[in-house]
């Protein structure tokens, strides 16, 4: 298992599954656990400018860098997407 | 009377349920010490009456902005009889943890599954007696907007009783530890004990806040951190994920997901209204349309003048005078209110006339957008550019409602997160930002002359950019991070937007009329015991510095009292004749950057501090006249004549 790629460096377009969330601050992860981001599970990276906007399920969430830094994840293959 | 309160994330389609439940009659009241709206209305349902209350949208019974810590509250004081939880079919999966909240906290939750047609278009198929019964509680599927299973929603809240729902177990070490603290409290402040356990293991500000005084409190303390250093990451993160993988688990057996097919028009205009090529011109639009056409053109142009000219001055006011003159035989109550200060004259009828239409219009365009989902791509958009300012996207929001009224966009900074970004934005809001009465009238004055418009947009556009700029980095401090959900675009209601601009503008408007009428009658005051004029020869000098005659000593002083008294005594001075293109663009520019009205200085008094308050208007006071010494120097030493 590696440890992942922040959300940062990947592209637009891209699906990934999260692997981790690595910070410890509090107010971060709250903020997106109500929006459902919870290692383990996929979400669709659709822009990164000028603010990063995930789709999670049928929700999109727009977060700046600040936060999606913070999230560690790997592109889903082809075939489990 | 028995109460129904409405809880939800944004964009779910709560409003429309509460309006379709209470009929056409609703009031807001804004929560003791908060901007935040709550509705309130009436419903008979079989017979019975019962107050129905919509709250702020929440993603969580653990707070973070201040609509949270409202609901919050709401619910831990009000005794419910049914307390309805709207989530959006679609995104089931993600708020079924609020449901899963609300019942741990012991309430009386009725799900209520909106939008269920969305999410069949997607290719999604509930079956919402299953949940029903794996969650003991009633769950009513609707699609609000088009009037589906509204009457089975009626129903149900009608024929409520509380029965046990079903109870959900954590991990066998967090179950100790909840169950350790809530034998240590003496009571439930509101919720129940075990979801006051499960809070304050989470690390939820509020209840250790109402817990402090506990004696246990130090022992609970403990229990939670030596729990806490068997995981890597927060505890409330960990309860959140426990409760998503079981949330997780029930669905299996509740929802089929088909593939999905999704791709309209609205859908189509939402991705092209968010992605950086497209959104800023269609941001441009919007703020070309909304704000100047409508609300400038229409609102400050239009309707003011139409108002004043064939209501008021022809109808209204020769009435009121000739009764008033006729009735009451002292002259000094005569001029008090009808008089050049009287409370009629200024009061009532600049709160009729000037601010009742453009704050209207302006309300009506804020619903459309707020209605339609597009307010969060606005915050979006502009949040790069925002964090130079030390603000976030979400300050769009009060920065925006300054366009339309400063005093309302400073208590709605309120909603920033922290104390610097609400700092920040009221000095921004108090220095760069005109008020929509302002902008209306400034517009009308300039419009004849394109060059002179174009140099005072572009001077307090770039005062904007510089002076957030330059304020941000003279007091750095904490940052909040952004985060914002994009709803999809939808069409809105329209007897919805009329209901909410109306309800709003009702509010408004019973707040600002008696500092209207105060306002007069303190310039009645000063007028009629010889203060005005000293006043106003004390300020001469200083209106000479800037090339400017001094009969627009008053506009100023005006200014100060409401924003738009100043720039209407501009509008007279003008029509006489007395100022000269340049004269009246250093004026616009002095005036819109200088001190906020009275009512706004009140509201950041409030909200901000006497001191800091003061700092920021001597700071104000300073770079108005600077700025407008600057242009006028500029102007003078080049030679230019606009």
């Amino acid at each position: 298992m590696t440890a992942g790629l922040s959300i940062i460096k990947c592209k637009a377009g891209e699906k990934v599954r999260i692997i981790t969330i690595k910070t410890t601050d509090d107010k971060i992860l709250h903020k997106l656990a109500v929006f459902g981001i919870f290692p383990g599970g996929e979400l669709t990276i659709l822009q990164i400018r000028p603010a990063y906007v995930l789709e999670i399920d049928h929700t999109q969430l727009a977060i700046d860098r600040d936060l999606a830094k913070n999230i560690y994840v790997r592109k889903l293959l082809d075939e489990e997407v | 009377m028995s109460i129904v309160v409405l809880i939800g994330t944004p964009n779910v389609g709560k409003s429309v349920i509460f309006n379709h439940l209470t009929g056409t009659y609703a009031t807001v009241s804004n929560y003791p010490g908060t901007t935040v709206d709550i509705l309130r209305g009436k419903a008979k349902i079989k017979g019975d009456s019962y107050e129905i209350i919509d709250t702020p949208g929440i993603y969580s019974l653990i707070p973070i902005t201040e609509e949270e810590r409202v609901t919050r509250n709401l619910l831990t004081q009000i005794k419910a009889k049914v307390v309805v939880h709207v989530i959006d079919a679609k995104n089931i999966r993600r708020m079924l943890s609020i449901s899963l909240q609300l019942i741990e906290a012991g309430l009386p939750v009725i799900l209520d599954v909106n939008m269920v047609d969305e999410a069949k278009k997607t290719g999604m198929t509930l079956y919402a007696n299953r949940l029903s019964s794996l969650l003991n509680i009633p769950v009513v599927e609707t699609s609000a907007v088009r009037k589906l299973g509204l009457d089975t929603l009626k129903k149900e809240i009608g024929t409520y009783t509380y029965r046990d729902p079903i109870s959900f177990h954590y991990s066998a070490d967090i179950e100790s530890v909840i169950n350790a603290i809530s034998q240590n409290l003496s009571q439930d402040y509101g919720f129940t004990k075990r979801m006051l356990a499960i809070m304050l293991i989470s690390g939820d500000e509020c209840s250790h806040g109402l817990i402090k005084n506990e004696q246990t409190y130090e022992s609970i303390v403990n229990e939670i951190t030596s729990l806490q250093e068997h995981y890597p990451c927060n505890l409330s993160y960990i309860i959140s994920q426990q409760r998503q993988e079981f949330i997780d688990y029930i669905l299996k057996s509740v929802v089929i997901y088909a593939a999905r097919h999704h791709n309209n028009l609205l859908a189509t205009l939402g991705r092209y209204s968010r992605e950086p090529l497209t959104g800023i011109p269609i941001l441009c639009f919007v703020l070309y349309f909304g704000l100047y056409l409508i609300v400038g053109k229409f609102g400050a142009g239009f309707l003011v003048d139409y108002m004043d000219r064939s209501i008021f001055s022809q109808l209204v006011t020769p009435w009121v005078e000739f009764y008033v003159r006729a009735g009451i035989p002292w002259e000094w109550l005569q001029t008090l209110i009808v008089g050049e200060y009287g409370v009629f004259t200024l009061g009532i009828r600049y709160a009729m006339v000037i601010i009742l239409p453009i704050v209207g219009t302006f309300f009506l365009v804020f619903a459309f957008l707020e209605d339609t989902g597009y307010l969060p791509r606005l915050a979006m958009l502009v949040d790069s550019l925002f964090k130079h300012f030390g603000l976030n996207g979400r300050a769009i929001i009060p920065i925006t409602l300054g366009t339309g009224c400063g005093t309302m966009a400073v208590m709605v900074t309120r909603t920033l997160e922290t104390r610097r970004e609400r700092i920040l934005a009221t000095f921004l809001l108090a220095l760069t930002i005109p008020c929509s009465a302002q902008l209306g009238v400034i517009l009308s004055l300039l419009s004849h002359n394109n060059i002179a418009l174009g140099i005072w947009a572009c001077y307090i556009t770039m005062m904007f950019i510089m002076v957030g700029w330059i304020s941000a980095k003279l007091y750095p401090g904490e940052k909040s991070s952004f985060y914002i959900e994009i709803p999809p675009l939808r069409l809105p209601l329209v007897q919805n937007i009329l209901k909410k601009a109306w309800v709003r503008m009702v509010s408004y408007f019973v707040e600002i009329l008696p500092i209207f009428l105060f306002t007069s009658f303190i310039m009645w005051l000063l007028d009629r015991f010889g203060v005005l004029s000293t006043l106003i020869k004390a300020l001469n000098p200083l209106m000479l510095t800037l090339g400017l005659p001094q009969e627009i000593t008053p506009a100023f002083l005006f200014g100060f009292f409401r924003r738009d008294y100043g720039a209407a005594g501009l509008y007279d001075l003008s029509n006489q004749g007395l100022l000269s293109d340049n004269q009246l663009l250093v004026a616009a520019i002095t005036l819109t950057l200088f001190v906020p009205c009275v009512a706004q200085l009140a509201v950041m008094i409030k909200e901000r501090g006497f001191v800091l308050s003061l700092f920021m208007v001597v700071i104000i006071a300073f770079l108005a006249f600077a700025s407008g010494w600057f242009v006028q120097s500029v102007l003078t030493s080049y030679g230019i004549v606009l």
